[in-house]
């Protein structure tokens, strides 16, 4: 009878190596749960880091272009007045088509250890909720007297990319490497402006410069632009 | 910068007298040393658990002052397990496929695992044989350098290949863990 009583017993008592592996997993799954903002962000840092390097890798491939043909025209009694040999004018090359799946430019601070690409305007990439944004109307950093808007999240999401813009003070250096070229600036203004949906942008019309959006740290009715110039 | 061992020792030991905190240092190892060896002898259970708390409190005082690093180094040991599950080398690749092989030999072998654990295995090994067969026949297919991590991960098909393959390692691999922890508390517990 005491034999049967402990039997029931046992298979109605849920047994310790259960409640053991059941609060492994639990522990196990808690922790992939708090950390999965964070392994988030990692992972996009990898791809990040991925895209660069690919990006990198088709710089430097050799474009060939089609060379024209040069064609020497012999001297038209009619046309007197040219001087010299005529040269055929090239024949019409199709353009190759730009890549907007690849990065248009990489955007690197060192101050704060970023280094990030960023899509053109005609990019479905080019969007704040996925990536560092250029701002439609951006003058590429070629263009002189232009300038480059970039905008991204501040906070602790993965896609914050300016989580640490608040670091920077004047002076720091910026880069932007667009067309094989880097473009080094200096950070001139940081100012605040209150967050209504439009941003004024002050600089100075005789450089060309860059300009930094995000959300101000610790203020969620504002935010802060960085303007720096080209050196 | 190119010394030998006995260089390298050398220089060790200079620093440790050199100093009073390396004397200090030196002096506190060996008194830890020379207590725990007694207590081989004399068993008393509280020096052993006195030692565990001073080493555990060490390496939290070292991680606490430097936490910035730690959260660095922590970071960066994620970020380099994350792009071996992403982005492999086709090195990493071809030995997760190695290993794959040793465990089907090990489960066909085996007497101790249950018939789920082995249909569990044999099914997460034929999806991944399968992968490595599509990943083999699609580089020949397309040209690919194998050696070249652009080249591959330029390609779709070859990336989502690779990426489910890891994944599926990594879900066994976790399911493997906790079911031999499982038996672990099982033998001790029940």
């Amino acid at each position: 009878m005491q034999m049967l009583n402990r039997q029931k017993k046992s298979n109605k008592i849920i047994k310790k190596s259960h409640l053991l592996i059941i609060g492994s997993l639990l522990v196990f799954f808690g922790v992939i749960v708090l950390s999965w903002n964070h392994l988030l962000w990692l992972k996009d840092a990898i791809y990040s880091d991925m895209m660069l390097m690919i990006s990198d890798e088709v710089q430097q491939e050799e474009i060939i272009e089609n060379i024209p043909d040069v064609e020497v025209l012999p001297k038209d009694d009619e046309n007197d007045n040219s001087s010299g040999n005529n040269i055929a004018p090239p024949e019409e090359t199709q353009q190759k088509p730009i890549n907007y799946d690849k990065y248009l430019g990489v955007l690197e601070i060192p101050r704060i250890g970023l280094k990030r690409g960023f899509y053109g305007t005609d990019s479905k990439y080019n969007d704040i909720r996925y990536n560092v944004t250029m701002v439609s109307g951006s003058s590429m950093p070629d263009v002189n007297r232009g300038n480059l808007i970039l905008m991204a999240h501040s906070g602790d999401a993965y896609i914050s990319y300016f989580a640490y813009l608040y670091r920077l003070s004047i002076g720091n250096d910026i880069y932007v490497t667009y067309n094989k070229v880097k473009y080094h600036y200096k950070l001139v203004n940081i100012y605040n402006v209150d967050k209504t949906g439009k941003v004024s942008i002050v600089r100075n019309y005789d450089k060309t410069t860059l300009t930094l959006i995000t959300c101000t740290k610790d203020d969620s009715t504002k935010q802060t632009v960085y303007i720096a110039e080209l050196i | 910068m190119f010394m030998n061992f006995f260089e390298k020792l050398q220089i060790i030991f200079k620093y440790a007298l050199s100093s009073f905190l390396g004397i200090e240092l030196l002096i506190l190892t060996l008194l830890f040393f020379i207590l725990l060896g007694l207590n081989i002898k004399y068993k008393k259970k509280i020096i052993n658990y006195f030692a565990i708390i001073v080493v555990g409190m060490f390496i939290v005082t070292v991680m606490v002052l430097n936490k910035d690093y730690v959260s660095y180094c922590i970071d960066f040991l994620l970020k380099g397990i994350m792009k071996y599950i992403y982005f492999p080398s086709t090195v990493i690749y071809f030995s997760i496929i190695f290993l794959i092989t040793i465990f089907i030999v090990i489960t066909v072998l085996s007497k101790k695992l249950t018939l789920f654990k082995k249909v569990i295995n044999y099914l997460c090994f034929g999806i991944l044989y399968f992968l490595f067969f599509s990943f083999i026949s699609s580089v020949i297919n397309s040209g690919v350098n194998l050696a070249d991590k652009v080249q591959l991960y330029t390609n779709d098909l070859i990336l989502a290949i690779v990426q489910i393959s890891n994944f599926i390692f990594i879900v066994w691999s976790i399911y493997t863990a906790f079911w031999y922890l499982f038996k672990y508390f099982k033998r001790k517990y029940d």
